[in-house]
């Protein structure tokens, strides 16, 4: 299954690359080359290929979905969660915007018959109220019901998002409840990294980037991660500069982001390590759902920082700066 | 009705002035499936007409005012049928100066109505949220605070300690009163001096106030028997108003629906001319009608115009885009009432295609006479009637659905008095033909004669099929004529075995003499069409690369049809089956009712059992007897004929209503 992955190998050579063609060429003798025949003669807009890419990913989860007991199963379909989180997010903002159907349609991932959400009915909607009126069959429904009061207080759409990102990854707890014994245990401690990482990055675009007070913030934080406490997250909320920031954080993250100089790096760092841990399941028990699980997340951050690799050859990047912005094994290992 | 509608293509060329005539009468008649101008060469070329977009804005304005009026006045917009002609660009004068003055009327004395509504609506939802509050629950020692505040709402349940988190460094309290939900009730208190800290931590928790109003006092009880006093009071002021809007209904109901369908009309005839096509000063309109409908039409148009009008008719047969099967002709279904709804059931397979023989008036008699079979009661047929008369009165959307349960709960009941069951009780009237469990060999036998009928009628259909679109090669093929003679032979012989088990040695070896000829053709039915239809030299057949390859796939292919076509009639002793068990779930219910009845020593329970039971059966059976039915109809029956690959007529209203395919 890891196999199946690039290796630190590959990303050596596709950072070398000066084009898209040539590290589309390169792809094409990697696992990804059933995406890219999707692709025949010239290079394919980037949109377009980025979508594919993550297409590719929902496939793999479906077919690991359909491979592991059924528990497990449940567990594996509840991340792609996210992206129906961030569909719904989409469609949302294109209501709320007045954009068109075809132009909204145009920006979803392409999750096919894995999605619930019932995409026609909630274009159709015309307004926000009415979409969310038009879920009541998925795990958004509630959570959006119970944060209609504050969108409506508030005129914006911030308070329904962060209810949907809520839903999604708190709906992966609801599924480990699921899993028993060591299934349980090395999901849980997966996951709970997970939410973590999500955290702290969250705690970083909401304080610093968007400028939120810490007691909101910390009612948007997530609860159930594996090394951040409640307790904690109120904490690192509360601090103002990186140096406090830093010092507030709990072992094993105090290490991890001993080394950060700023914001940017926090959620890099976590990232990093989160992919270390990752790695480190396939050396454990073979026959357990944190390894499907540790595969598809790994997946996930590899299609990440393609499509970053992509933007960035668009933009004239060099790989060079790039190497900061992703989380990737390089150099025969995990850049931790 | 074995043929769709008989259509011809039109083609109609008008100076623009009388383009919203002629639309006008092209909307009244509606069967017209339209071809796009924008999706042929000209539409290519930019010949497009274009609409009117201020015009088709002031529709829309006009209708949305109309809604609104309807929804005050409680009058559900029926369509209603429109005679008179319609001009788009005078209509919108006309319809809207009448609008004007039913609305000055109707507001006059409803005016009131909306704001008594609305308060209505108002104190309803505040004593929702009274009622949220424990009863004991008492505002008067709230008033008055100089150095705290507090407020009362609801957070999401899993919430309310990330808020305890984010208030830990405040004084504060935060007290849960309740779960209502996945939220929980919550009073937070806090001081004067922290509030806005307060209203933050509240907006990150997804906090949503009750909104008690200001001065409020006494207790939450105390407080809903004032409120639900002033609402019987409101209740009844309503009522009051309610019948000046009874009398406004009765007077302007038709009136306002006609407006409706005028604006509706004229706004679908404005959207319409995107779909034409436009050279200089003339509009060009092409499309499919019946060919019924040409000499109405014509007239019509003729009419509106003056004359200056011209029309060209082409019979499908004459195009050669539709010869060589780039165009397609759309279908349109033309069945009776009690026939129709099937259709739906028809499309779900696949559309026929023009030439094709249009198969849901078979499709419906079979279904019916399947579901009644393997349902037969009385008692639980007349549920399902009355479950899609429910459904036909009440739903306008689903009259179809309605009209199919129908006629399954006629069938099923026409079936419960052959079998002699009501609601599974068999004593109550004799069976006039046989109770399934009596005489289980001879339903195996009828089911099996009933499936070895369904799939002939099929075999003959792809005949027909086959000869109607010159499919001549098929004829001698496994799943042709050649086939169908060798399935009639062997079930006619398994039939007669069957019914008087025997048969005679000579009729045995007819067959297999019979049948290793057919075998013959079947495999060879190939080179035998290319030379006898197609007079080919026989060596040059022989000669041809692949054609002992080709032979082999034919053995296989042979093979395949003839295990196919045992499978298909085995299939239908399903009918049996379901019927069987529809009977012996019914034995598994008087059981129980009988153990229940024993235990308690009462009546009662047996026919609650008895009943439930029922409940279950209806809802259990019924669904898997219609899969059931749908199956062997889709399978064993469409398998066997069925080409699809048609386009469905689409009216001149679908294509251009709001519903409409995007342009």
């Amino acid at each position: 299954m890891k196999g199946k992955l690039l290796s630190a190998e590959d990303w050596h050579y596709l950072l070398q690359m000066r084009t898209l063609d040539d590290l589309l060429k390169y792809l094409s003798g990697t696992d990804y080359a059933r995406v890219l025949a999707r692709f025949p003669g010239a290079t394919p807009p980037l949109g377009e290929l980025s979508l594919a890419l993550y297409e590719d990913l929902f496939k793999d989860t479906a077919r690991l979905s359909k491979a592991v007991p059924k528990n497990g199963s449940r567990l594996l379909a509840s991340l792609l969660l996210r992206y129906e989180a961030e569909n719904l997010k989409t469609i949302l903002r294109g209501l709320w915007r007045g954009s068109p159907p075809q132009e909204i349609l145009a920006l979803l991932y392409p999750l096919g018959s894995l999605s619930r959400l019932p995409v026609e009915e909630l274009l159709q909607a015309g307004q926000v109220t009415a979409a969310v009126d038009a879920l009541p069959s998925t795990v958004f429904h509630g959570p959006l019901r119970q944060a209609l009061a504050q969108f409506q207080a508030q005129g914006r759409l911030f308070p329904l998002e962060i209810a949907v990102d809520q839903a999604a990854i708190e709906h992966l707890g609801i599924a480990l409840k699921s899993l028993s014994g060591l299934d349980r245990a090395k999901a849980r401690s997966i996951i709970g990294m997970l939410v973590d990482g999500t955290n702290l990055s969250w705690l970083v675009r909401f304080r610093h980037l968007y400028g939120i007070s810490p007691e909101e913030t910390i009612n948007y934080l997530l609860v159930g991660g594996r090394h951040l406490s409640l307790r904690d997250l109120g904490r690192l909320a509360r601090t103002t500069d990186l140096p406090a920031f830093r010092e507030a954080l709990p072992a094993p993250y105090q290490e991890v982001l001993s080394e950060i100089d700023h914001w940017g790096q926090v959620r890099i760092f976590a990232e990093r390590w989160l992919v270390g841990k990752l790695h480190q399941v396939f050396l454990s028990d073979p026959f357990q759902i944190g390894l499907p699980l540790s595969y598809l997340l790994l997946k996930e951050l590899e299609v990440k920082s393609l499509e970053c690799l992509f933007s960035s050859m668009a933009f004239g990047e060099s790989p060079a700066k790039l190497v900061e912005r992703i989380s990737v094994p390089i150099g025969g290992g995990v850049r931790v | 009705m074995f043929r769709s509608e008989k259509l011809v293509r039109i083609t109609v060329q008008t100076p623009e002035q009388f383009i919203s005539a002629v639309t006008g009468v092209i909307a009244r008649l509606k069967l017209l499936h339209l071809i796009r101008i924008d999706e042929t060469h000209l539409g290519r070329m930019g010949y497009v007409a274009e609409t009117d977009g201020s015009l088709l804005t002031d529709y829309e304005q006009f209708l949305e005012a109309l809604e609104k009026l309807l929804n005050l006045l409680h009058v559900r917009p029926d369509g209603v049928s429109l005679d008179e002609e319609v001009i788009p660009e005078k209509e919108i004068f006309k319809v809207r100066e009448r609008f004007q003055e039913i609305r000055a009327v109707v507001e006059a004395d409803l005016g009131e109505l909306a704001t008594v509504e609305a308060a209505l609506q108002e104190k309803q939802a505040l004593l929702d949220r009274f009622k949220i509050l424990p009863g004991e629950f008492d505002f008067t020692f709230l008033g008055e605070r100089h150095y705290v505040r507090w407020v009362i709402g609801l957070v999401p349940a899993l919430g309310t300690e990330k808020l305890e988190e984010s208030l830990s460094e405040r004084h504060h309290a935060v007290i849960e009163l309740g779960i209502l939900q996945d939220q929980a009730v919550i009073m937070v208190f806090g001081l004067n001096k922290d509030w806005e800290t307060f209203k933050r931590a509240l907006r990150g928790a997804l906090f949503e106030p009750l909104d008690i109003p200001e001065g409020t006092s006494g207790s939450v009880d105390a407080a809903v028997a004032i409120l639900q006093a002033d609402i019987a009071r409101l209740q009844e002021k309503v009522q009051g108003l309610a019948g000046r809007q009874q009398v406004f209904q009765r007077q302007f109901r038709v009136e306002l629906l006609t407006l409706r369908e005028k604006a509706i009309a004229a706004r679908q005839m404005l959207a319409a001319r995107r779909l034409f096509g436009k050279i200089d000063k003339s509009f060009l309109i092409s499309g499919w009608i019946p060919e019924r409908l040409f000499a109405v039409l014509e007239q019509e148009l003729s009419r509106v115009t003056a004359g200056q009008v011209v029309i060209e008719k082409v019979d499908p047969e004459d195009l050669r885009e539709v010869r060589e099967g780039i165009v397609k002709i759309p279908i349109l279904f033309n069945n009776p009432m009690l026939i129709s709804p099937f259709e739906k059931l028809t499309s779900l397979y696949g559309t026929p295609r023009y030439r094709e023989v249009e198969p849901t008036i078979f499709f419906a008699l079979s279904f019916l006479l399947l579901f009644g079979m393997m349902f037969g009661d009385v008692g639980q047929g007349g549920v399902l009637f009355l479950l899609g008369y429910f459904i036909f009165r009440r739903s306008y959307k689903y009259l179809d659905y309605g009209i199919i349960l129908m006629e399954c709960g006629f069938s099923s009941a026409l079936f419960g008095v052959l079998y002699g069951s009501v609601f599974g009780l068999e004593s109550i009237f004799p069976a006039l033909w046989f109770r399934p469990m009596d005489n289980i060999p001879y339903f195996i036998k009828v089911t099996l004669s009933l499936g070895i009928a369904l799939i002939s009628l099929g075999l003959v259909l792809n005949l027909v099929n086959a000869l109607r679109l010159k499919e001549y090669e098929n004829l001698l093929s496994a799943s042709g004529l050649a086939g169908a003679l060798l399935y009639w032979m062997a079930a006619g012989l398994g039939m007669k075995y069957l019914l008087t088990g025997q048969v005679a040695p000579g009729e045995l070896s007819l067959l297999g003499w019979a049948a290793a000829i057919l075998l013959v053709i079947m495999v060879l039915h190939r080179p035998l069409y290319r030379l006898i239809f197609k007079r080919e030299d026989p060596k040059r057949i022989v000669r041809q690369s692949g054609f002992l390859t080709g032979l082999i796939e034919s053995v296989v292919e042979v093979f395949d049809d003839l295990i196919r076509f045992v499978a298909n009639t085995v299939s239908f002793l399903r009918v049996a089956a379901f019927a069987l068990s529809h009977a012996a779930l019914f034995t598994a219910v008087f059981s129980i009712a009988r153990v229940v009845a024993q235990e308690k020593e009462a009546g009662v329970s047996y026919w609650l059992v008895v009943a439930v039971g029922n409940v279950i059966v209806i809802i259990l059976e019924g669904l898997v007897v219609s899969i059931q039915t749908v199956r062997l109809e889709y399978y064993e029956f469409f398998g066997k004929f069925f080409r699809g690959g048609g386009e469905r007529f689409r009216s001149f209203d679908k294509e251009t209503g709001p519903t409409a395919r995007k342009s």
